[in-house]
């Protein structure tokens, strides 16, 4: 039994070499020109679906009014490599605080609302509620569709702002829905 | 019996100074040593890197490590270097079906490397015995060069190395390296 056991470790030690790749090496004189080849390999999924989505760039919104509103388009879906089935979307959704905070005094805020490009800017039951987040792209198999909002300020906030540099965060995120149909 | 010895070593200490005197003196020519080393031939030891694997979708991948090195020179000319140079294809191949490719490219010094082209990798130089290893040689698949992959699978590409003895220090100005 005590012979077995140094010779069982030996064996696992020789196994957990083997599973390591190993450097090779080689001998050379002047005269010789031997090439050494080392093999860099990488294993792609079938069909692994990936994608990246572009976001629009930071705006900046104009002071005052109704001249507030700002385009949010350019979100797009992009997909890197596999292929959608007939029961897969992949939808892009962005969620908001609606607070723009002073750069300096991070007591002064200013409340912002995005809105769906369709729906009346001025009315807040229109507009979207912060912290939820709303589908903004949708891309299927076969097409793909985008609604990107707008940003608008309320006449009444900025009248009550104090003079500053204003910055918020809008956040953008994707997944792949399994749709059944 | 011991006086006699030290009188036969004071003597002959003597008679060997006297000797020397008279060479200083009267000699007009003398012996020259020739002397001759057998060295053998050169030879080193070229360790490459062991093979690896890039996970997939990854942009940037370090194929050298360090760990590209010139061991154990003998008989190295001091006014000579050792280059280990490396060559790469510019594809990775589908191993069940070489038509199926994927592009990269190798980066080195922030540099691309044609395919095909030797870069140096590692080099000793026989002047001051240094060796040194470069690092820097990137796999670049570009997002685009993954998403081209008409098929999964295993995919490999070969990098090849080899090494010679230059009969020169290499200008890293000629090189495009540096010793640092």
């Amino acid at each position: 039994m005590k012979k077995l056991i140094p010779l069982l470790l030996a064996l696992a030690l020789l196994l957990s070499f083997g599973s390591t790749a190993l450097a090779s090496s080689h001998e050379y004189t002047p005269d010789d020109s031997a090439k050494l080849s080392q093999t860099i390999t990488t294993v792609i999924p079938d069909n692994k679906l990936t994608w990246y989505l572009e976001i629009p760039a930071d705006i900046t919104i104009k002071q005052g009014g109704y001249d507030a509103r700002v385009d949010l388009t350019n979100v797009e879906i992009v997909v890197d490599s596999g292929v959608l089935s007939d029961k897969q979307k992949i939808e892009a959704s962005l969620t908001y605080d609606g607070v723009l905070t002073d750069e300096d005094n991070t007591d002064n805020k200013i409340n912002y609302l995005l809105s769906d490009k369709n729906a009346e800017p001025e009315y807040e039951e229109t507009a979207m509620k912060t912290g939820t987040a709303y589908v903004v792209g949708t891309k299927t198999k076969d097409a793909e569709t985008y609604n990107a909002p707008d940003a608008w300020v309320t006449e009444y906030t900025w009248d009550m702002a104090e003079i500053g540099n204003y910055e918020g965060t809008v956040v953008y995120s994707s997944k792949l829905v399994e749709t059944g149909a | 019996m011991k006086k006699l010895l030290s009188f036969l070593l004071i003597l002959a200490l003597l008679s060997g100074l006297s000797v020397i005197a008279f060479a200083e003196g009267e000699s007009t020519g003398g012996n020259q040593a020739v002397k001759a080393q057998i060295t053998g031939a050169p030879s080193w030891v070229l360790t490459i890197p062991a093979d690896q694997t890039i996970e997939f979708m990854a942009e940037e991948t370090d194929i050298v490590h360090h760990a590209c090195s010139i061991d154990d020179p003998k008989h190295i000319p001091a006014d000579c270097t050792i280059n280990a140079s490396l060559t790469h294809t510019g594809n990775f191949t589908l191993k069940t079906d070489a038509s199926k490719t994927i592009p990269f490219t190798l980066n080195a010094f922030d540099e691309d490397v044609p395919a095909g082209t030797p870069v140096i990798a590692s080099q000793y130089w026989g002047d001051t015995r240094n060796n040194h290893c470069y690092a820097e040689f990137n796999i670049v698949i570009s997002r685009d060069s993954w998403a081209s992959a008409e098929q999964g699978g295993t995919y490999t590409t070969p990098v090849t190395y080899t090494s010679e003895l230059v009969d020169h220090i290499v200008d890293p100005a000629d090189g495009g390296t540096d010793r640092g």
